[in-house]
């Protein structure tokens, strides 16, 4: 360690307390994994069933939208092969890691407050932290995907499967984008506490969760493919499933545009605020 | 000593921090207040509240040399904190530059990011983590530090279920064993009991002595003279002095015994009431046993007579009156209040004026300045009057040279200077 000390050279300096994004994601790798771990075994501790929480929520929430809501109102999937429940649960899946993700990542400044004050690390590390947890979680829930495939006799596409990969990718980006956007605001405006939930409460029926987007008349498409999450979860269905994808490619470049926004506007704000955290928490 | 070589490592040039405070006519301190004060703020025609630069620190320069110990000191509020914080990058000066050749390494506090759900090994290994330690490093020193800990089996039991005890020495074992190249220490990391601060001290006087270098902030000037080549003295967020520590540290103490006030009274200026405080004091005196004021400086056969008066709303068992006595190195000597003796000895408070005296020798004092405090309590609940806050306070200086040794020239070393009876037994 200590024959590398000198090329080693903190600057203190009026705005330029951090350094470089990926200089420093470098850095800290192992705190990233640290942060990451704390967050995961300080969750499901205390808790009776512990991770299986991760499963029952989508699961339930899917057998509540199937048994009860369908009960009145035809939703079609375009493959009478499928059972509903398949792709309302694949929806929930990706939904809950957005959600949560998003709601986990707006607090985990304003939680590790104690930290901030104290010692250094580069700020996005909470936050990148709680979009990197949730993806565990998404996984450990993904794999009742298969045993409910195999019981309602469902076939997956084992290449299709694959594309879960770079679709949760794009979630992730989505979440660490929001998420630090909602975490900096969320630093000096308490009111992203409340806000947040109810906007997430709307969305959920604005997005293609419990319904396939065909479900909604064609002009409104254009309004739900603003969120990125639309063209991941139809997308996934498509490919595993091979239900209907999206018709309109046009608006998957739209709901691109979207992320690389979010993700910009996130981490610029967070850029210009992180600075002050310290002084204003 | 390696600091012949004056290599420069930390260099802080021209820092400058402000921050603006924005005033109001009456502070609100209740939920009614704020909600009533916030409904009429938005309703004020005039948003701009009134507001004032307060610069916490103005143009301070110094450097750090390679493998010195340096202390900061100066009082509350002069800064001490604010260099650590931009020092140790949790906050970004104003203006000017400091530079760091090396890792650094800080230590604000012991213990930062435990959580109290996760076992002892857990939180080693997560805080290690934010205070830069690699995983390789942590794994290769994880059995000292539980050695040094003293936690033994219980590494693996959530630290909820430590005593405070335990849980600050864990946390010191990990920070004792970090290995940057510059240590950043606030004074405030020497805590837990007597023997564990001690052990404390000694682990941060061995890295000091390793050739660290090691950056310290602390109050206690018997520690800075202890362990410091060089002392950085603040005072109102700018350098008064520089340079070797026991110059700085006289020069810090004659600055501060300039204030010596032997009695205190309550006026609108100098003494806020908070609603709810059952205790309102109105004056702290000093003087002599024969009933003479104290200017200043008092003669230890002089005798020292303390006067308090106080306010009571409701007198209670549980509550106690008195003082804390401190020397001029904030080492708290005592406390003294009217419920150190048993129940039915004790003094009857009544409700409304209460005047108290206690008589201190001063024999075993040694000669210096020295501060008495307001010190009030409800027994196990809650500070009415903390000592290390209060404004209720007196400062006065103590001479004694009754007890020198005849034939040594220097006085005995202790924070008292006691004559006690030998007897020869054998």
């Amino acid at each position: 360690m200590n024959e590398n000390a000198h090329t080693h050279r903190v600057s203190i300096k009026p705005g330029k307390l951090a350094g470089g994004f990926f200089k420093e994601l470098f850095e800290y790798r192992e705190l990233v994994y640290y942060f990451t771990w704390r967050e995961f075994k300080v969750r499901y501790k205390q808790t009776a069933i512990g991770v299986l929480w991760v499963i029952f929520q989508p699961l339930l929430f899917t057998l509540v939208i199937t048994l009860l809501l369908f009960r009145g109102v035809h939703v079609d999937f375009g493959n009478p092969l499928v059972p509903s429940i398949i792709p309302v649960y694949i929806g929930m899946l990706f939904w809950n890691y957005f959600e949560q993700g998003i709601n986990n990542a707006s607090n985990s400044l304003v939680n590790n407050q104690a930290i901030i004050t104290k010692v250094y690390f580069p700020r996005f590390i909470p936050v990148l932290a709680a979009a990197l947890v949730g993806l565990v979680d998404f996984f450990i829930a993904f794999l009742l995907l298969f045993i409910l495939c195999w019981y309602f006799g469902v076939s997956l596409d084992p290449v299709g499967l694959l594309s879960v990969i770079p679709l949760v990718g794009a979630a992730f980006l989505i979440v660490y984008g929001a998420g630090i956007l909602f975490a900096t605001l969320n630093v000096r405006f308490r009111d992203v506490k409340f806000a947040l939930p109810f906007m997430m409460r709307i969305l959920l029926f604005a997005t293609p969760v419990f319904y396939p987007i065909s479900f909604l008349p064609q002009p409104v498409h254009w309004l739900l493919y603003l969120n990125p999450m639309t063209p991941i979860i139809e997308l996934f269905r498509h490919y595993a499933l091979g239900l209907a994808g999206p018709a309109n490619w046009g608006y998957v470049g739209l709901s691109a545009l979207s992320l690389v926004t979010i993700l910009i506007v996130g981490t610029v704000y967070f850029r210009n605020k992180e600075r002050q955290f310290a002084d204003i928490a | 000593m390696e600091t012949n070589q004056k290599e420069v490592i930390v260099s802080v040039k021209d820092i400058s921090k402000r921050y603006v405070i924005g005033h109001r006519t009456n502070s609100s301190r209740t939920l009614r207040d704020s909600i009533v004060g916030g409904v009429k703020r938005v309703f004020r025609q005039d948003k701009k509240t009134r507001q004032e630069d307060f610069w916490a620190l103005k143009n301070v320069s110094f450097d750090v040399y390679k493998g010195e110990t340096l202390g900061i000191i100066g009082s509350n509020g002069a800064g001490k904190s604010t260099i650590l914080k931009i020092l140790s990058r949790i906050i970004e000066p104003t203006n000017g530059e400091v530079s760091i050749e090396g890792r650094v390494a800080s230590l604000l506090e012991v213990g930062t990011g435990f959580h109290p759900e996760l076992t002892g090994r857990e939180n080693v290994f997560f805080n290690g983590s934010v205070l830069g330690m690699r995983r390789s490093e942590i794994l290769q020193h994880f059995d000292e530090i539980v050695d040094f800990s003293e936690i033994g089996k219980f590494i693996d039991t959530p630290v909820k279920f430590y005593s405070s005890g335990m849980y600050v020495r864990l946390a010191f074992a990990i920070a004792a064993h970090l290995d940057p190249d510059v240590l950043i220490i606030d004074e405030a990391l020497a805590v837990g009991d007597v023997n564990f601060q001690q052990k404390c001290i000694d682990k941060m006087r061995d890295s000091a002595r390793s050739g660290k270098t090691v950056l310290f902030v602390t109050h206690s000037m018997n520690i800075v003279e202890e362990i410091c080549d060089r002392a950085v003295f603040l005072k109102n967020g700018k350098v008064e002095m520089i340079g070797d520590t026991s110059k700085v540290v006289s020069t810090y103490l004659g600055a501060t015994s300039q204030d010596l006030t032997t009695s205190w009274k309550a006026t609108k200026a100098n003494y806020i009431h908070q609603p709810g405080n059952p205790i309102t004091p109105i004056s702290l005196s000093l003087k002599t046993r024969d009933n003479k004021s104290v200017d200043r400086t008092i003669h230890y056969k002089e005798g020292l007579l303390v006067d308090l008066s106080v306010s009571i709303d409701q007198p209670s068992d549980d509550m106690s009156v008195g003082i804390s006595l401190y020397d001029e190195f904030n080492n708290r000597l005592f406390r003294s209040s009217h419920t150190d003796v048993e129940q039915k000895e004790r003094l009857k408070l009544k409700k409304g004026r209460n005047d108290l005296s206690v008589e201190i020798p001063l024999d075993e004092l040694r000669e210096g300045a020295y501060l008495i405090a307001l010190d009030c309590d409800i027994y196990r609940k809650d500070w009415v009057h903390n000592p290390y806050h209060t404004p209720v306070r007196t400062k006065f200086f103590l001479q004694n040279d009754g007890t020198k040794p005849t034939q040594w020239d220097i006085e005995r070393e202790g924070l008292t200077k006691p004559i006690y009876p030998w007897h020869k037994t054998d």
